[in-house]
């Protein structure tokens, strides 16, 4: 409840801000953020003022797939599996690992493009992380989306 | 109208014998009962399916718990078309119903294909990626399925999750899931063979299947809720109506049927590969991975087994106690089945699997085993 009335709030100040409406190539991304459900005050503060960014600018970057920014989205709130058997315990993340792929992916051209762009466009720096997520998930890079996401986390207090 | 009866008429007498097995049987029929449908008696994985239909669990109970009750049961179906009229279903009642193989398969694939639903990183079959490791996903699976050597109703779905981990899933309804990161590095696919071959255990032996069954039990709140599950053929949803979707509601992963499935996806690969090496190699490959166990796990490892040994201690003293207020006419009927609940409890705590992963120790100890077995019955390369 609490929750709905902060999405709401932060979604009524932007459209009397703002008359943006947000761009056809992430259709549903805010309406998907706004029903995801609810996790912790601090995640849902950042959720809020996400959804600020989305209104104020093109949702996403170009090069950055709608699809990646909604599962990192989603990640934040579903860190555990739902149901099933694993083979074994999962392993947490390997964070020197994870940076190493940070590297290696920056090495590419279309992830380098995609980060300038997101830095150029998102001033928050914890959009930015977010941003840098879905790149890393689009590039195939899934340790270096999870350490983006844990960088993520720790800022926002979640 | 014949057709639909039966279909829903096995599944009726299965799950009201199982509604009606401990308040027949003797106190410790009910007891050994109860244990026989904890403990995974198969460790070895003898047989790689567990038995579907509901006549094979209901024949394993009746041996050994209902004996000649089922006419009368059966004649109750028939005649009157309805579950036990008790408004209350007792806690042991439910005990042993958690425990018997009775749900209909699509009920089972409507559970995981909900579960399936909330899976976010599901990698697109039609993205550059998925269109590089799903070819090589599908193949495994395909091998995998060969050495499944008895038939079976599931229809096994396989997905590859955005997930940099080397660790696999397995849903109910036979929805399977492997990380990108066994398929990405050529040196995994070993592992990646074992890892499908240990889900598609876990689901031919219903182990999933079972944890879902307590959790439709445990929604239901009277005798009268059993009724959706009569209609269970045509109305599934009825069924899981009141069953939550949580996340983690059901992932304990009980000890025991952990080292059965790596017992049957042993055997499971020995069936599918031409010769040992490359068994040996899977097997290598998924116990190379594991971390070795804690100081923490050992102790753990050792404290379980000192428990196990208390609670046979407590199960035959709670016999004990049985046979003596046996002996006593007065309040016979109260005391015995004060004896009962304790026998009952006592042997469900014994049997009871340590909810957790096995260590890398128990694991290499039980495929050791298994590829002796194995290699033992086929020539070594």
């Amino acid at each position: 409840m609490k929750r709905t009335v902060v999405l709401a709030c932060a979604s009524a100040v932007v459209l009397l801000l703002s008359g943006h409406a947000i761009s056809a190539g992430c259709d549903g991304l805010a309406a998907k953020v706004k029903k995801l459900p609810a996790k912790d005050r601090n995640t849902d503060k950042f959720f809020a003022k996400l959804l600020v960014f989305l209104d104020l600018a093109d949702p996403t970057p170009e090069n950055v797939d709608c699809s990646s920014v909604v599962v990192a989205v989603q990640s934040l709130v579903n860190e555990s599996r739902t149901g099933g058997r694993r083979l074994e315990p999962n392993a947490g993340l390997d964070r020197a690992a994870a940076q190493i792929e940070v590297d290696s992916a920056l090495q590419k051209p279309q992830v380098q493009q995609a980060i300038e762009a997101i830095h150029q466009k998102y001033s928050d720096e914890e959009v930015r992380l977010l941003m840098e997520a879905a790149v890393f998930d689009e590039d195939g890079s899934y340790a270096a989306r999870d350490l983006r996401l844990a960088q993520l986390r720790e800022k926002i207090g979640a | 109208m014949f057709q639909g009866w039966n279909r829903i008429f096995p599944l009726t007498l299965g799950l009201c014998a199982s509604l009606v097995a401990l308040g027949a049987a003797s106190p410790l029929q009910q007891a050994n009962a109860a244990k026989m449908s904890l403990v995974v008696v198969d460790q070895q994985c003898a047989t790689i399916v567990e038995p579907f239909k509901i006549s094979d669990n209901l024949g394993k109970l009746a041996k050994d718990a209902i004996g000649g009750m089922l006419g009368g049961l059966k004649d109750r179906v028939v005649n009157h078309g309805s579950t036990p009229d008790a408004k209350e279903i007792p806690e042991k009642t439910r005990l042993q119903a958690k425990r018997m193989n009775w749900l209909p398969m699509n009920v089972e694939t409507m559970y995981g294909q909900r579960l399936h639903d909330k899976e976010t990183l599901i990698l697109d079959r039609e993205k550059a990626e998925g269109k590089k490791y799903y070819p090589i996903a599908d193949k495994i699976l395909e091998d995998a399925k060969r050495g499944i050597n008895a038939p079976h109703d599931y229809t096994f779905k396989l997905f590859i999750l955005k997930q940099p981990g080397r660790n696999a899933l397995a849903r109910p309804g036979g929805f399977l899931y492997l990380d990108v990161g066994l398929l990405k590095d050529r040196k995994q696919l070993d592992k990646a063979y074992f890892a499908v071959a240990h889900e598609i255990s876990h689901v031919l032996k219903r182990h999933e299947t079972r944890e879902l069954q307590g959790l439709i039990i445990d929604s239901f709140e009277t005798a009268e809720d059993l009724k959706s599950i009569v209609n269970a053929g045509s109305h599934p949803d009825a069924v899981l109506a009141k069953v939550k979707i949580d996340k983690d509601q059901y992932i304990r992963h009980h000890m025991d049927q952990e080292l059965q499935a790596d017992a049957c996806a042993a055997r499971i690969l020995g069936e599918s590969y031409a010769d040992n090496a490359k068994l040996a190699a899977s097997i290598r490959a998924f116990l190379k991975e594991l971390v070795p166990p804690t100081k923490e796990e050992l102790e753990q490892e050792t404290n379980a087994a000192k428990l196990q040994a208390d609670q046979r201690a407590l199960v035959a003293d709670a016999e004990a106690k049985q046979a003596r207020k046996k002996s006593k006419k007065k309040n016979r009927d109260e005391k015995t089945e004060d004896g009962l609940d304790a026998t009952v409890l006592a042997y469900d705590i014994v049997t009871t699997p340590a909810n957790r992963h096995p260590n890398s120790r128990e694991r290499t100890s039980n495929l050791d085993a298994m590829y002796a077995e194995l290699t033992a019955q086929k020539p070594k390369p």
